[in-house]
């Protein structure tokens, strides 16, 4: 059954946005924080949903491309008094390098394998960068920058990313690599034949996820000042993405971001129950699983086919 | 459809509904009853309070530093409040001071985003934190930021300066290359030994920075050490090391690893039959619970460093309770023995208590003003604040001796000669 797309969809996306850009005139700067750490989180779980929700390539490695990322900029900006916006854009430039040489291993494999293979390269990244002089081993680094941005740069430098996220993934989606990228996330085989370029296809998403998110870390990490490789190349970066895009809606574009939405709230508010705040965590992930098993978002497409933006293309949609 | 499938249907529709039912009324009544918390900041203003933030690490692998949190606490903030508080000259009143605690959970990305939430949405007057650089560096950064006083305590000093230079910032604590170093070879040279080191230091901050700073440092005071390298936390087998120790026949060991690792690590030398005379361990052994997991005699004679104690000639600022006093306390409240991190935490508060008194006033300028003047004798000693916003606090040497008092281990601190006013309550000996 095809449905019409949700008719006011760039009148809500439009008002979405202004909102999140007029912020700093209006909002408080608690507001300010929320809405900051919202965009980050939003464009790192849109990331690991281009991956493992449109792809099917399972990633537990994110955090090799935010530790990797954040140590760019780090040591670009206090050791070397680089510009701020370049060195984070700098952290993005290696983080394809390091995804370029993590895919001529990683891409032999697939499905749990690859899942592992990505682990085992961030662990391998968390034991170099603890035993590395030059990034002063575990003990970590202050970012120095020679100009500290304000609180309102580091916020808008962070919407920046997560609408360039989102807007990446809605056109990767709507070309004919996205196409080719939902054929093979659902039967790899089939797609092949058909000539789908399977391993350019996946490169290319890799690639471009391995960018996004070693930006975005950069900018999370000139917000944090402190950078530590034991926390930095955590598997628990994944973990937060995996609860996110699971309990917004996997394979959905609006997943991540409601699921940012809910995974900041919940984690700002929890930590006030010092003990408890993970436990409550994953009662409230088990409760809308339990409620609602393709996340917030993907169960509400599957109950009334409300869609803001949708990786299909409709007929109705094509010039006449 | 007959009636069967249709009962069928009926009652697994209704399990359905019911836990999704109860799933919606839970969560929305969780949601509503808290969603002004999420957004309300407008009467921060207005309170009549004064607020201090307190991230403490409650869970992870640093939650053993936090016990105590409460209890030392409420304590300070009671004998603080017993008379109406502070003096603000503005209002022309006293305010009490009210603590917000949160958890950081051990990790210092979420330690920088529970403290800013503390400033941007309590809008807290003063922040107070404690335990290793994972929790002190990443805070102090972010109220240097956000321009809020801060005072912090128990994490060394190398690491700390390294975000410098501070100005809303304040932190007491020892150095490890200035303090921990002569302490150190201080409680090897009181025992006759070859002088050879074996070096068992975790990959972590700590073990890196002491390795470091031992190998150094231990060759100018003429000792020779032998490190074989840093190891990852869970090891299970350090027989390499132990065999290594052996061959070259060392009778010290210095140590900085995580408690589990130790108890492992103390029972395979035991077992290899290694036994040195002098085993000075930082971290691991600081607490007795751990001399208790080691089991056995095995933990008596060992050595750490002694930040704080009952025997240490201190007074409480606010209510002239003695260290001993205090820690008798403890035990007479809770029923454990005396912990080091324990007088820290309480210090904390005497810091704070001084400052506030002195700035008389809720100004940002003003609190960071006073704490900058403070020069004030505390229950962990004398804190006046440098030029670079640190001030180094006495540091002595302690021996673990089996007992036979109510608790079934107890410190002795055997060497003191940097600080010789507190008294040594016992003598070194070779294990």
């Amino acid at each position: 059954m095809i449905r019409e797309p949700f008719k006011y969809r760039w009148f809500v996306l439009g008002a979405v946005f202004l909102i999140l850009a007029t912020l700093p005139t209006w909002g408080s700067d608690y507001m300010l924080l929320m809405g900051l750490l919202f965009c980050l989180y939003a464009a790192l779980s849109q990331m690991w949903n281009l991956l493992t929700g449109y792809s099917g390539l399972l990633s537990l490695g994110q955090q090799a491309f935010i530790g990797f990322g954040g140590y760019t900029m780090a040591v670009m900006t206090s050791y070397y008094n680089v510009n701020i916006w370049l060195s984070i854009l700098a952290g993005g430039v290696t983080s394809v390098l390091l995804a370029l040489f993590m895919s001529l291993f990683i891409f032999r494999m697939s499905g749990i394998f690859f899942a592992i293979g990505t682990w085992i390269f961030a662990e391998c990244l968390l034991l170099w960068f603890s035993n590395w002089e030059y990034v002063k081993y575990g003990t970590g680094l202050f970012v120095k920058p020679p100009n500290p941005p304000s609180m309102t740069m580091i916020y808008y430098a962070a919407l920046t990313m997560g609408v360039t996220a989102l807007a990446a993934v809605y056109f990767i989606l709507r070309s004919k690599i996205g196409l080719g990228l939902m054929a093979m996330r659902d039967n790899d085989a089939v797609s092949s034949s058909m000539g789908v370029e399977v391993f350019r296809s996946k490169l290319f998403c890799f690639l471009v996820a391995a960018f996004i998110t070693g930006t975005t870390a950069g900018v999370l990490y000139v917000f944090q000042i402190f950078i530590q490789p034991y926390k930095a190349f955590a598997i628990d970066w994944t973990v937060n993405l995996v609860f996110i895009v699971i309990i917004g809606g996997i394979g959905t574009i609006e997943g991540p971001i409601v699921g940012s939405f809910i995974f900041v709230l919940l984690s700002q508010y929890l930590s006030e129950y010092g003990h408890i705040s993970l436990l409550l965590l994953g009662i409230i992930a088990i409760l809308i699983i339990l409620v609602a098993p393709k996340g917030i978002m993907g169960t509400l497409q599957e109950k009334t086919g409300f869609e803001l933006l949708s990786p299909r293309r409709l007929f109705s949609e094509e010039p006449r | 459809m007959d009636e069967k499938k249709v009962k069928k249907s009926m009652s697994s529709m209704n399990r359905r509904e019911f836990v999704r039912k109860s799933a919606i009324t839970a969560g929305g009544v969780i949601a509503a009853s808290n969603f002004p918390n999420f957004i309300g900041s407008a009467e921060a203003a207005k309170r009549d309070y004064i607020l201090i933030g307190r991230p403490n690490p409650a869970t992870g692998p640093i939650a053993g530093f936090g016990e105590g949190t409460p209890w030392a606490d409420d304590i300070a903030v009671n004998e603080i409040n017993k008379d109406g508080g502070i003096f603000i000259k503005k209002l022309g009143k006293k305010l009490p001071i009210k603590i917000k605690t949160v958890d950081t959970q051990s990790n210092p990305t979420k330690a920088a985003e529970v403290a800013s939430q503390l400033i941007l949405k309590d809008k807290v007057d003063l922040m107070l934190f404690y335990h290793t650089p994972d929790t002190v560096n990443p805070i102090s950064s972010i109220c240097e930021r956000f321009q809020v006083p801060a005072i912090s305590l128990d994490s060394p000093l190398e690491p700390w300066l390294e975000g410098g230079p501070y100005k809303w910032a304040f932190h007491a604590f020892w150095s490890v290359e200035k303090d921990i170093v002569p302490v150190y070879t201080g409680i090897w040279d009181q025992i006759e030994t070859n002088k050879k080191v074996g070096v068992l230091m975790a990959n972590d901050p700590d073990g890196v920075v002491w390795s470091d700073v031992f190998k150094k440092a231990g060759a100018a005071k003429g000792y020779e050490v032998f490190d074989k390298g840093r190891f990852p936390y869970g090891l299970q087998d350090f027989s390499p090391y132990i065999n290594d120790w052996k061959e070259k026949n060392v009778e010290i060991i210095v140590a900085n690893l995580i408690p589990p690792d130790f108890i492992t690590a103390w029972k395979q030398c035991k077992r290899l039959g290694f036994n040195p005379k002098v085993v000075t361990v930082g971290k691991a052994v600081l607490f007795p619970s751990v001399c208790e997991a080691i089991g056995g005699d095995l933990a008596h004679g060992l050595s750490c460093e002694v930040w704080w104690s009952p025997h240490h000639p201190f007074k409480s600022s606010l209510s002239g309770a003695t260290a001993q006093e205090f820690c008798d306390r403890y035990t007479a409240e809770t029923g454990k023995i005396w912990a080091q991190p324990l007088g820290f935490k309480y210090a904390g508060f005497e810091l704070a208590y001084d400052a506030l008194t002195r700035a008389a006033s809720l100004d940002k300028e003003a609190i960071r003003e006073a704490i900058a003047q403070t020069d004030i004798d505390t229950i962990v000693g004398k804190i006046k604040f440098n030029d670079q916003n640190y001030s180094r606090t006495p540091l002595v040497g302690g021996q673990w001796n089996k007992s036979d008092g109510k608790f079934p281990w107890e410190i002795k601190i055997t060497y003191n000669d940097h600080y010789p006013d507190i008294p040594k309550t016992g003598d070194m000996f070779s294990m």
